[in-house]
């Protein structure tokens, strides 16, 4: 890492010819006062909006032109690129700003002209995505998210074309590595000037060595119930007293999951600037393994078929209207999520909900350089395997039937949750008008409605217990102000 | 209400926008006649492209409001040339990055001798893949019109 940071330095110092590196990046930085006990989110997370529901972060992207392209197109070419990113700027966040929260999470170098024309070839991280939900930053139809490899894109008049093939090991499994091989592909064709078609999809095969210990495996014999509650070793020392050495042995499996993406855009018509849909369909990867203690020592239990049959399916939306040229323009947004665990018929999460949402801005532009925001979201949540939210302060924790459960896995006494969020406020815009004019510069308020008790990020008391030093807090209704700049450069 | 409103409204803009003078520029003492020359190439395709309507208007614009007369290629005793390339960067931060590198020369038209120029890089960030380099260039806009005004304000300035 440290030789590559030096590579980098080195490419941008003055030394370098200043044409032939370049740096990008993004930045968002906010102070949000919470006068509730909130910790300056409006709400939980970005299926409400991004605006206001995000904290703060940063992006640096390098290019370095080793060989730049010629004019006439024809001789090789080959660029490095490296990007560094985190959820962390100093006095806007928990993490105090700490190097510790970033990472560097890409780096590749493309070459055109290579053994085939017209081609580029990538090597490194492959990340790639149809395109952007931008009022809840959310890339549905994104593919080698985890992956490492090589890519080949052909990108001719009507559109693009692109194969690859890497490892995702390490991405889905960090310090637990195994190889899980992925390859995949997408196209995008461009008919006319209004409308664009994008489909692609990726393949995950993990296949497992026997013995090694980061393969896929399933422990033999252990009930799904046990392991949600962490008392797989307890069952098994009830049922074997004494015999701990003969927790059975895990068996070989060889995992494997998909996902395929498309994208439909179209637009240049009336007041529609451009609209695009993005949607994902697959099987997550499985997960595993779970570490619990069996008569003193940590005992790995393997997951691979309690967590190999989790489907989910997202779709979004998005319209750019220019309802009353250079006064007012609208974003409308719509999103749509569905997970689905086949294994998992007892406990909530997040791989079985549904969720939809939409959401609405509305930027005036009172002068070129300040406007005047408007935006508007609804949302709700349903958990598939019941409660899941908690509605009030002192609710008992309770089963789908209304009967407080101890030992229950639900969570809370509904198995919905709805928001509403409002926010408003005025932007400068140095660089003039546009809902995704860069830099932004707001002064803002925002109002949630949640049906759930305290639905954004704080520090109350949850418990009931009648020694607690706090007494608990009941609100639904959230406010958050906020000055906050964000920059695309 | 409704005209209470409206008047808080005027007042707002007024206060948000109307308290700020427009910048300053220097003025040519008589209107010299110079060319533009204006050209958008795309390094990814090798070839020049065509500029978005508005990019002559608004740099043409720049010209007259500092009193120069817009005259044609090889009859104006000045040509100033605005040589642009856009390049297609990286998605990043859920946009598509590109690069316009920027050009700005003032040359004698006679002997092509060389009054000023400036190379500078504008960073700009386009929501859509279909959005190509004429979409590059028009987002740039704001930026080579700052960079042009202040090329010709010096000029003027040295000349006048």
């Amino acid at each position: 890492m440290r030789t590559l940071f030096l590579a980098i330095a080195l490419a941008l110092s003055p030394v370098a010819d200043a044409q032939q590196a370049s740096v990008g990046g993004y930045f968002r930085v906010m102070a949000r006062p919470d006068l509730q006990g909130g910790g300056g989110q409006l709400g939980y997370w970005n299926l409400y909006g991004r605006l206001l529901n995000e904290t703060s972060y940063g992006t640096l992207d390098f290019r370095y032109d080793v060989l730049k392209p010629t004019p006439d197109r024809r001789a090789p070419w080959t660029s490095l690129h490296a990007r560094i990113e985190g959820g962390s700027i100093g006095n806007a966040d928990a993490g105090g700003g700490g190097l510790a929260n970033l990472r560097m999470s890409q780096v590749y170098v493309r070459g055109g002209n290579v053994l085939l024309k017209d081609v580029v070839w990538q090597f490194g991280t492959l990340e790639y995505y149809f395109g952007d939900l931008g009022l809840y930053d959310f890339r549905p139809a994104t593919i080698f998210f985890n992956t490492v490899g090589v890519s080949a894109r052909y990108q001719p008049d009507w559109g693009e074309l692109q194969i690859g093939v890497g490892d995702s090991g390490f991405g889905l499994y960090g310090s637990e590595y195994n190889t899980v091989i992925t390859p995949g592909a997408t196209a995008r064709v461009r008919l006319g000037q209004h409308l664009e078609v994008g489909l692609g999809g990726e393949v995950f095969i993990e296949p497992t060595v026997a013995g090694n210990l980061n393969g896929a495996y399933q422990t033999p014999g252990i009930a799904y119930e046990d392991y949600v509650r962490g008392e797989v070793t307890e069952r098994y020392q009830e049922a074997f007293p004494g015999l701990e050495d003969y927790f059975p042995d895990p068996r070989a499996r060889d995992a494997s999951s998909w996902k395929a993406v498309g994208y439909l855009g179209f637009g240049g018509v009336g007041p529609l600037v451009w609209s695009s849909a993005f949607a994902n369909i697959g099987m997550a990867h499985p997960e595993k393994v779970v570490v619990e203690d069996l008569a003193g020592e940590p005992t790995r239990i393997y997951i691979h078929d309690f967590t190999d049959e989790r489907l989910q399916f997202n779709v979004g939306n998005e319209m750019q209207l220019r309802l009353w040229p250079e006064r007012l323009d609208a974003v409308w947004s719509v999103f749509y999520g569905a997970t689905r665990d086949a294994d998992n018929d007892i406990m909530p999460s997040e791989h079985d909900r549904t969720v939809a949402s939409t959401v609405l801005r509305l930027q005036a532009y009172l002068t070129p350089q300040v406007h005047f925001l408007l935006e508007n979201s609804v949302a709700t949540e349903r958990s598939n395997n019941g409660n899941a939210y908690r509605e009030h302060a002192d609710s008992m924790f309770a089963n789908t039937d209304g009967v407080p459960d101890t030992r229950g896995l639900e969570y809370g006494d509904t198995d919905v949750r709805n928001t509403w969020q409002g926010k408003t406020g005025v932007v400068l815009s140095p660089l003039g008008k546009g809902v995704y004019v860069r830099p932004s510069l707001r002064l803002l308020y925002g109002v949630q409605v949640s049906n759930q008790n305290n639905a954004f990020g704080n520090a109350f008391v949850e418990t009931l217990d009648q020694y607690n030093d706090f007494d608990n807090v009941e609100q639904h209704v959230h406010h958050v102000l906020a000055a906050e700049a964000e920059v695309w450069f | 209400m409704r005209i209470r409103m409206t008047l808080a409204l005027t007042f707002l803009t007024w206060v948000l926008g109307g308290c700020l003078h427009a910048p300053k520029h220097a003025t040519a003492p008589e209107p010299w006649p110079l060319a533009l020359n204006l050209q958008l190439s795309s390094l990814d395709a090798g070839e020049d492209v065509a500029l978005p309507e508005d990019a002559r208007p608004r740099l043409e614009e720049a010209l007259s409001r500092r009193g120069l007369r817009v005259g044609s290629v090889g009859d104006a005793p000045v040509e100033l040339q605005v040589k642009a390339q856009a390049r297609w960067y990286a998605q990043l931060a859920g946009r598509y990055r590109w690069t316009v590198e920027t050009q700005l020369r003032l040359l004698r038209s006679d002997d092509e001798t060389l009054i000023s120029e400036t190379f500078f890089e504008v960073p700009v960030f386009l929501l859509y893949d279909h959005q190509r380099e004429d979409a590059a260039f028009e987002q740039a806009l704001p930026v080579i019109e700052r960079q042009l005004g202040d090329l010709l304000d010096r000029w003027i300035e040295a000349e006048g």
